[in-house]
């Protein structure tokens, strides 16, 4: 590709401005509290004094990523009709946060908890199983900070219209994740998250709508061109308008599945923590659903790539990997000037940066207080606990990196694959909240992992789901059986 | 189980209940305004859920 050099400066340059400006932000807020930094309630949970505004912005970009952006696009344009059931499962997640979040944010507040693990700690009365979930909720983030660095590496990519190789676009974005990450607590983290937020929902409203529009004069021009493609498709294409039958079973357990472990990923569960009050919490459940909508754009966005790209207006195969998760860059550099992907890019790369810092920065969190304070080191200060979890960030960062250049995925799986391993949390959570005395500590554990192995199993050995059903799906079908028989059998012995 | 539990259940049901149209709409024809119908319905079942959303919200203000 020939590098287009005036409009690679103005786009990178726009994005620099962004993020300098955010940064500058972040650094003030964290200033500001600096006092009250050094403590762990205000690193982990910002304690406790986020309120609507900061809260619904911040939690919609810690949310919201390069998955948005870049990965659903992305499995628009290269698989079609399937991106439903994954946004479909998203919105079904908010209608379960609202039932279980206003609980476990009052149980945060009078117990004390400050990360997932304490709450099963707490619930179990068994400190190893508050590190074993520490531990393995820290290692299914790995797809996800994955699937961000891949994500940000692809924006500046496309952003830098050619002036970039793709392995140095991937280091910058994790020199950019380090960063933001470093600068402070989930104070710091908020605030970035904030303003990052308010620009992502701008651009993939704006974008998502603009574009069919400007490219084909209307949404139904561009089903048009698709069903065309569709009946011309290339031999290795997918694509299709409609589930195809092997489809149908993944998408009803994915429906069935993923919406159990939508809250309990460890950064969204402490953004919910760090809640000023239960009605902030009840009525950010509502405005966050706000961006789960903005799905929808994101989604017509993909379309356009595949539509474009059957006009030859885009000449990058985005209807097959890596080609696939550049669709919504491609998009915005073939229909607008450079200034307007400057902003785009701004969006997106301040989503993607938003979420891997909250994800590194929680399980840093999670590391240091439930693994290294509870198992190695009961006695650490509050100052150690933080240096603790920066040292723990770090290494999972350069996993993710290592992991993003060697065995780069599409975007969407990454994340539902760490999806199938968090989701394996959710039968021993639910029991120890609502049912309590029916599963025991080892219980929980042998569920938790024998759904957790279940699933890596599914994807590093068998590498194709058996009967077409998401792997999170077997994980549980694997988890609960165990869970209740070993429960059964250890309240036996025990008698 | 308080009444507003019972509410709160019967919403969630709701939301899942379009999976079972999930076969009988997973078709391209009829289209509504130019888009195939399948696409129409899961725009709808997205946008409904949403309101579920909102509607529980408003329950358990009533409600509490």
């Amino acid at each position: 590709m020939v590098a287009n050099v005036e409009a690679g400066y103005i786009a990178l340059g726009i994005i620099i401005g962004w993020l300098t400006l955010t940064a500058a932000v972040g650094a003030l807020a964290t200033a500001r509290k600096f006092k009250k930094i050094a403590t762990a309630e205000a690193w982990f949970v910002a304690g406790r004094t986020l309120g609507l505004i900061v809260l619904w912005l911040s939690l919609g970009a810690n949310i919201y990523s390069a998955y948005t952006f870049l990965g659903l696009p992305g499995l628009a344009a290269r698989e079609g009709a399937k991106v439903w059931a994954v946004n479909l499962y998203g919105m079904i997640a908010y209608l379960i946060g609202f039932l279980i979040i206003p609980y476990m944010w009052s149980k945060a507040r009078d117990r004390n908890w400050l990360t997932l693990a304490d709450a099963f700690e707490d619930l179990y009365g068994s400190k190893l199983l508050g590190a074993f979930v520490a531990i393995m909720g820290a290692l299914w983030c790995i797809p996800y900070i994955q699937l961000q660095i891949q994500g940000i590496g692809y924006i500046i990519e496309e952003s830098a219209y050619g002036m970039l190789d793709p392995l140095m676009t991937k280091i910058i974005a994790f020199i950019l994740i380090a960063l933001f990450t470093i600068v402070g607590g989930l104070v710091s983290v908020a605030f970035i998250n904030m303003l990052q937020g308010a620009l992502m929902l701008i651009a993939v409203w704006f974008v998502g709508i603009a574009a069919p529009i400007i490219a084909f004069g209307g949404i139904d021009k561009l089903f048009n061109i698709l069903e065309s493609y569709v009946t011309a498709q290339p031999p290795d294409s997918k694509f299709s308008l409609v589930f195809k039958p092997k489809d149908i079973t993944w998408a009803i357990t994915l429906l069935c599945a993923a919406p159990l472990a939508f809250w309990l990923w460890p950064n969204r569960v402490q953004n919910v923590f760090g809640a000023k009050d239960i009605k902030t919490t009840k009525r950010n459940m509502v405005l966050v659903g706000i961006y789960q909508i903005s799905q929808i754009p994101a989604i017509l966005v993909g379309l356009t790539a595949i539509a474009l790209f059957a006009q030859g207006m885009i000449n990058i195969p985005v209807y097959k990997k890596p080609g696939c998760d550049h669709a919504f860059m491609l998009v915005a550099r073939c229909l607008f000037p450079p200034w307007v992907v400057g902003l785009v890019g701004a969006g997106a790369l301040a989503a993607s940066i938003s979420t891997a810092a909250a994800l590194l920065h929680v399980c840093g969190a999670l590391f240091s207080r439930n693994a290294y304070q509870k198992i190695f080191k009961p006695q650490a200060s509050g100052r150690e606990l933080v240096l603790a979890a920066r040292l723990f960030t770090t290494a999972l960062a350069i996993i993710s990196l290592i992991l993003a250049l060697l065995a780069p995925g599409i975007l969407v799986y990454l994340l539902l694959v760490g999806y199938a391993g968090i989701v394996q949390f959710f039968p021993a959570y639910v029991f120890g909240v609502y049912k309590p005395g029916i599963v025991t500590k080892y219980g929980a554990l042998a569920g938790m992992a024998a759904g957790m192995a279940t699933v890596a199993y599914i994807k590093i050995i068998l590498g194709k789901l058996p009967l077409g059903i998401y792997e999170g799906f077997w994980g549980l079908a694997v988890n609960i059986p165990v869970m209740l028989i070993v429960s059964f059998l250890e309240k036996r012995l025990s008698h | 189980m308080s009444r507003r539990k019972i509410v709160f259940a019967i919403i969630l049901i709701v939301a899942y209940i379009p999976i079972l149209g999930l076969l009988a709409s997973n078709k391209v024809e009829p289209k509504i305004s130019g888009i195939p119908f399948l696409w129409v319905y899961c725009t709808l079942w997205s946008i409904a859920t949403f309101i579920l959303l909102c509607l529980t919200y408003i329950v358990d203000k009533v409600m509490k």
